[in-house]
């Protein structure tokens, strides 16, 4: 989406418009929120960042309307600052840093910016050899194995029985730690 | 020891991997995703934060305002049509207070017009001094009519034709005369949305919506482009105008389908909380029942006296926050009506959670859970099935199984086994071939050294003898073999196929029955007719062999593309003379072997990386 399809759709009816702002990128913000807390963070932690990065989004357009002319970038950013602001605040148990603070960090932690290019790499081949397995075997590893679906939920994406997520599963699984080895990967 | 796979090298991942992770896996689906915006619009009244937001910089400074530009948006979705309804009125008795009557459901879900009129210009008139179903009605004339029908997780979307004049006949009828309070006005999950766009409207523009709920309450929301004006009612008629309304909106196949999606009336779900025998039952379990007579049974629930749950108890933290506020582990929940009973004296409605004010009257609730509950056909199969595991002392077999895919063998076994039931032990030796893309010949052990702690040794025919071993549990879901091939695994598979979890909003249709005895047992032939993913009807045959005590003898499981069987024959039960392999060894010495297993592949990954490190 674009920004000026937004501001035509925000100018006919900003609940619709902020509707489908949201359906379009709910995944991404999801993804970024999950990739960032699931460690440390419950289920019900990670919707609150995602409910919070919207709402921060939303606000902004609301009354910044000029200043953000590329929406998925934008949005990945505060994203990615939320997301690290609600991990300092439930994983780091760094005294009481508040969401509303001025001082939660505008650049990532110290830990985003101890990611070396190698780890990022390491990180890419990981996410190569699984999409190496194809398709489903690379869904049902993710889903599994990363968002931590259970077999029913899986067996609705990929058509398959729940039986048969889990053998499929059993076998992507048993590839991909060979893959891993090969690649001097530990899991 | 094979720890437990977690992708967690995936975490903390940089702007352009997580770009390329959100476009291919789904990391929320589309319930999930207008479930959370539900949330976000509810929560919209609240402190938010307001942002500048300059560059990449972003401050925070915390104000209190409404978002008025949040509020929720409305289209049409006839949510989990149930069988019979009433009116709840006793639970709208202040006995507990506090239930949102949420109105505002949100779905980007296309929605089929029903008119296909070409585009008029049109000016909805909106007066502010007439309640809001008048103007919905003056208004008609100019207003398209949408409906999309919902089952929870899936959307069915429906075509009305030309009965939106019918639609206010009976409005004019049946409808609520006078509005009622808010606090006064309550939801159920069997519940229909409908949206009214300008006629001819190219863009989204719903000057009005109706939801209407399965106790016979319904809401009109009013948009004029400014605010929001939402009024609440009560029909006449109680809860039959939620049937009639469906019925004339849609048509009596749709109906009967939705009502045979939900003829299921109760899911009770034990886990780690809830089960009555501590221990996890290798997995959930979850059964089914119908209520012997719905409306007795739920005015003799709102006999008790609830109260609003206020302090986070032990049992409440536990069943409710441990797993997630939407989870109902330990409870049964009444589909049709978003209410769910815990037997130690709890309960929610509409995501509300009550306490019985008196500890005494838990027996009592226990007591009509009892009185009024009946537990459906495949659940009483699942169970007698389950209890067939543990309920007898032993038994020697000789076993034969076979998969196949597409009507190619994957998997051919036969060999022998030994259970020792009541300590929940097995030995499991096959003998057979694999054909995982190449062919090969194998011998499997597999063991289970009591409840769902199992372990298995493959042998690979071949030049360098291929074994792979490890542990495993069914409740952990990563079985290989699959758990088809190990007996008792095989019975538990049989128990959640049987029952999953809602099976009605997820994708089971239905399920029928053929019984025949053969030589004192029972052949059970259970066909599931069920809509995949694809929305594709498919079906698949069931054929079970149990003792009169529920042991299995025999399983067929025919899909629409694969094909499982395992069958017991020259078996024994309760030989007085029987002796048990000794399996607690045979688990430790696999899980020694898993062990080294485990290092030599490390230390081979460390030697790796040295010998690549070493030529760079």
């Amino acid at each position: 989406m674009k920004y000026s399809d937004y501001q035509k759709l925000l100018e006919k009816d900003s609940s619709s418009a902020q509707h489908t702002l949201f359906r379009e990128y709910i995944n991404y913000v999801y993804t970024i929120a999950f990739n960032r807390l699931r460690s440390c963070g419950s289920h019900e932690d990670i919707e609150e960042c995602v409910m919070d990065i919207f709402s921060d989004v939303f606000a902004s357009y609301e009354y910044q309307p000029d200043t953000h002319g590329d929406i998925k970038g934008f949005i990945g950013t505060v994203a990615l600052r939320k997301s690290a602001a609600y991990y300092h605040k439930l994983c780091k148990k760094q005294g009481s840093i508040s969401l509303d603070d001025d001082n939660v960090p505008d650049v990532p932690s110290e830990e985003d910016v101890s990611e070396t290019a190698e780890v990022n790499e390491t990180k890419r081949l990981l996410l190569k050899l699984i999409e190496d397995l194809g398709e489903p075997d690379a869904t049902i590893i993710i889903q599994k194995y990363y968002y931590g679906r259970s077999s029913q939920e899986i067996s609705g994406m990929v058509s398959m029985s729940p039986s048969m997520v889990r053998v499929r599963s059993g076998r992507a699984l048993k590839k991909l730690r060979k893959l891993l080895s090969e690649n001097g990967i530990t899991d | 020891m094979k720890k437990k796979f977690d992708l967690k090298g995936l975490e903390n991942a940089d702007k352009d991997l997580l770009e390329k992770l959100s476009a291919k896996y789904t990391a929320v689906n589309d319930k999930e995703a207008e479930r959370l915006y539900r949330r976000m619009t509810a929560k919209s009244d609240d402190t938010v934060d307001e942002l500048e937001v300059k560059g990449v910089d972003v401050y925070h400074r915390p104000v209190w305002r409404k978002v008025v530009s949040v509020a929720a948006t409305l289209v049409i979705a006839v949510g989990a049509i149930g069988g019979g309804a009433f009116y709840f009125s006793k639970l709208s008795d202040r006995k507990y207070t506090g239930s949102e009557a949420g109105t505002a459901a949100t779905s980007t879900e296309p929605a089929i017009s029903i008119t296909t009129e070409p585009a008029t210009s049109c000016n909805i008139k909106f007066d502010p001094s007439a309640d809001v179903y008048s103007n919905l009605k003056a208004n008609k004339d100019d207003l398209d009519m949408k409906i999309t029908l919902e089952d929870d997780t899936r959307l069915y979307i429906t075509e009305t034709g030309g009965k939106k004049s019918g639609f206010f006949q009976y409005m004019d009828k049946y409808g609520g005369t006078e509005e009622i309070a808010r606090e006064d006005f309550h939801t159920a999950e069997r519940r229909m949305y409908a949206e009214f766009s300008k006629k001819g409207a190219v863009e989204y523009d719903v000057p009005f919506s109706f939801a209407m709920y399965g106790i016979g309450y319904y809401s009109i929301e009013e948009y004029d482009g400014y605010e929001f004006r939402t009024s609440y009612y009560r029909f006449t008629n109680g809860s039959n105008a939620f049937h009639d309304i469906l019925l004339l909106l849609t048509n009596e196949t749709t109906v009967e389908r939705l009502d045979n999606i939900f003829s299921n009336d109760v899911m009770y779900e034990e886990g780690p909380m809830g089960a009555p025998q501590g221990k996890m039952c290798y997995d959930t379990n979850v059964r089914y029942y119908k209520i012997s007579d719905k409306k007795s049974f739920l005015d003799e629930i709102n006999s008790l006296e609830w109260e609003t749950e206020t302090q986070k108890e032990e049992d409440v933290t536990g069943y409710w926050e441990k797993y997630g506020y939407y989870n109902s582990y330990g409870a049964y929940r009444i589909i049709s009506e978003n209410i769910s009973l815990y037997p130690k004296g709890y309960m929610n409605k509409d995501e509300q959670f009550f306490r019985l004010k008196n500890e005494s009257d838990t027996e009592k609730l226990s007591q009509i859970l009892d009185k009024y509950l009946v537990m459906d056909e495949a659940s009483a199969l699942a169970q007698k099935i389950l209890d067939g595991v543990t309920n007898y002392d032993n038994l020697k077999a000789h076993f034969t199984y076979k998969w196949e895919i597409n009507g190619k063998v994957i998997r051919s076994d036969s060999g022998h086994l030994s259970v020792d039931a009541r300590n929940e032990k097995m030995y499991q030796t096959g003998e057979g071939f694999v054909d995982d893309a190449v062919q090969y010949s194998e011998s499997c052990l597999l063991i289970m050294n009591g409840h769902d702690n199992s372990a298995y040794r493959r042998v690979q025919s071949g030049d360098d003898n291929y074994v792979s071993c490890g542990r495993e549990r069914y409740s952990t879901g990563n079985i290989d073999p699959p758990p088809q091939y190990h007996y008792i695994y095989l019975c538990k598979d049989i128990e959640k196929e049987l029952t999953p979890r809602y099976y009605q909003s997820y994708y089971k249709t239905s399920y029928s029955y053929e019984t025949k005895e053969i030589d004192g047992n029972t052949e059970y032939k259970v066909t599931i007719n069920y809509t995949d993913y694809t929305s594709t009807e498919q079906t698949s045959v069931v054929t079970i062999l149990l003792t009169p005590n529920g042991q299995l003898l025999a399983y067929e499981s025919d899909g629409p593309n694969y094909k499982t069987t395992f069958a017991l024959d020259d078996y024994v039960f309760d030989s007085p003379d029987f002796t048990m392999e000794d399996v607690a060894a045979e688990y430790d010495k696999i899980t020694a072997d898993e062990a080294a297993y485990l290092k030599q592949l490390e230390e081979k990954a460390a030697k790796d990386a040295d010998n690549q490190q070493s030529a760079e």
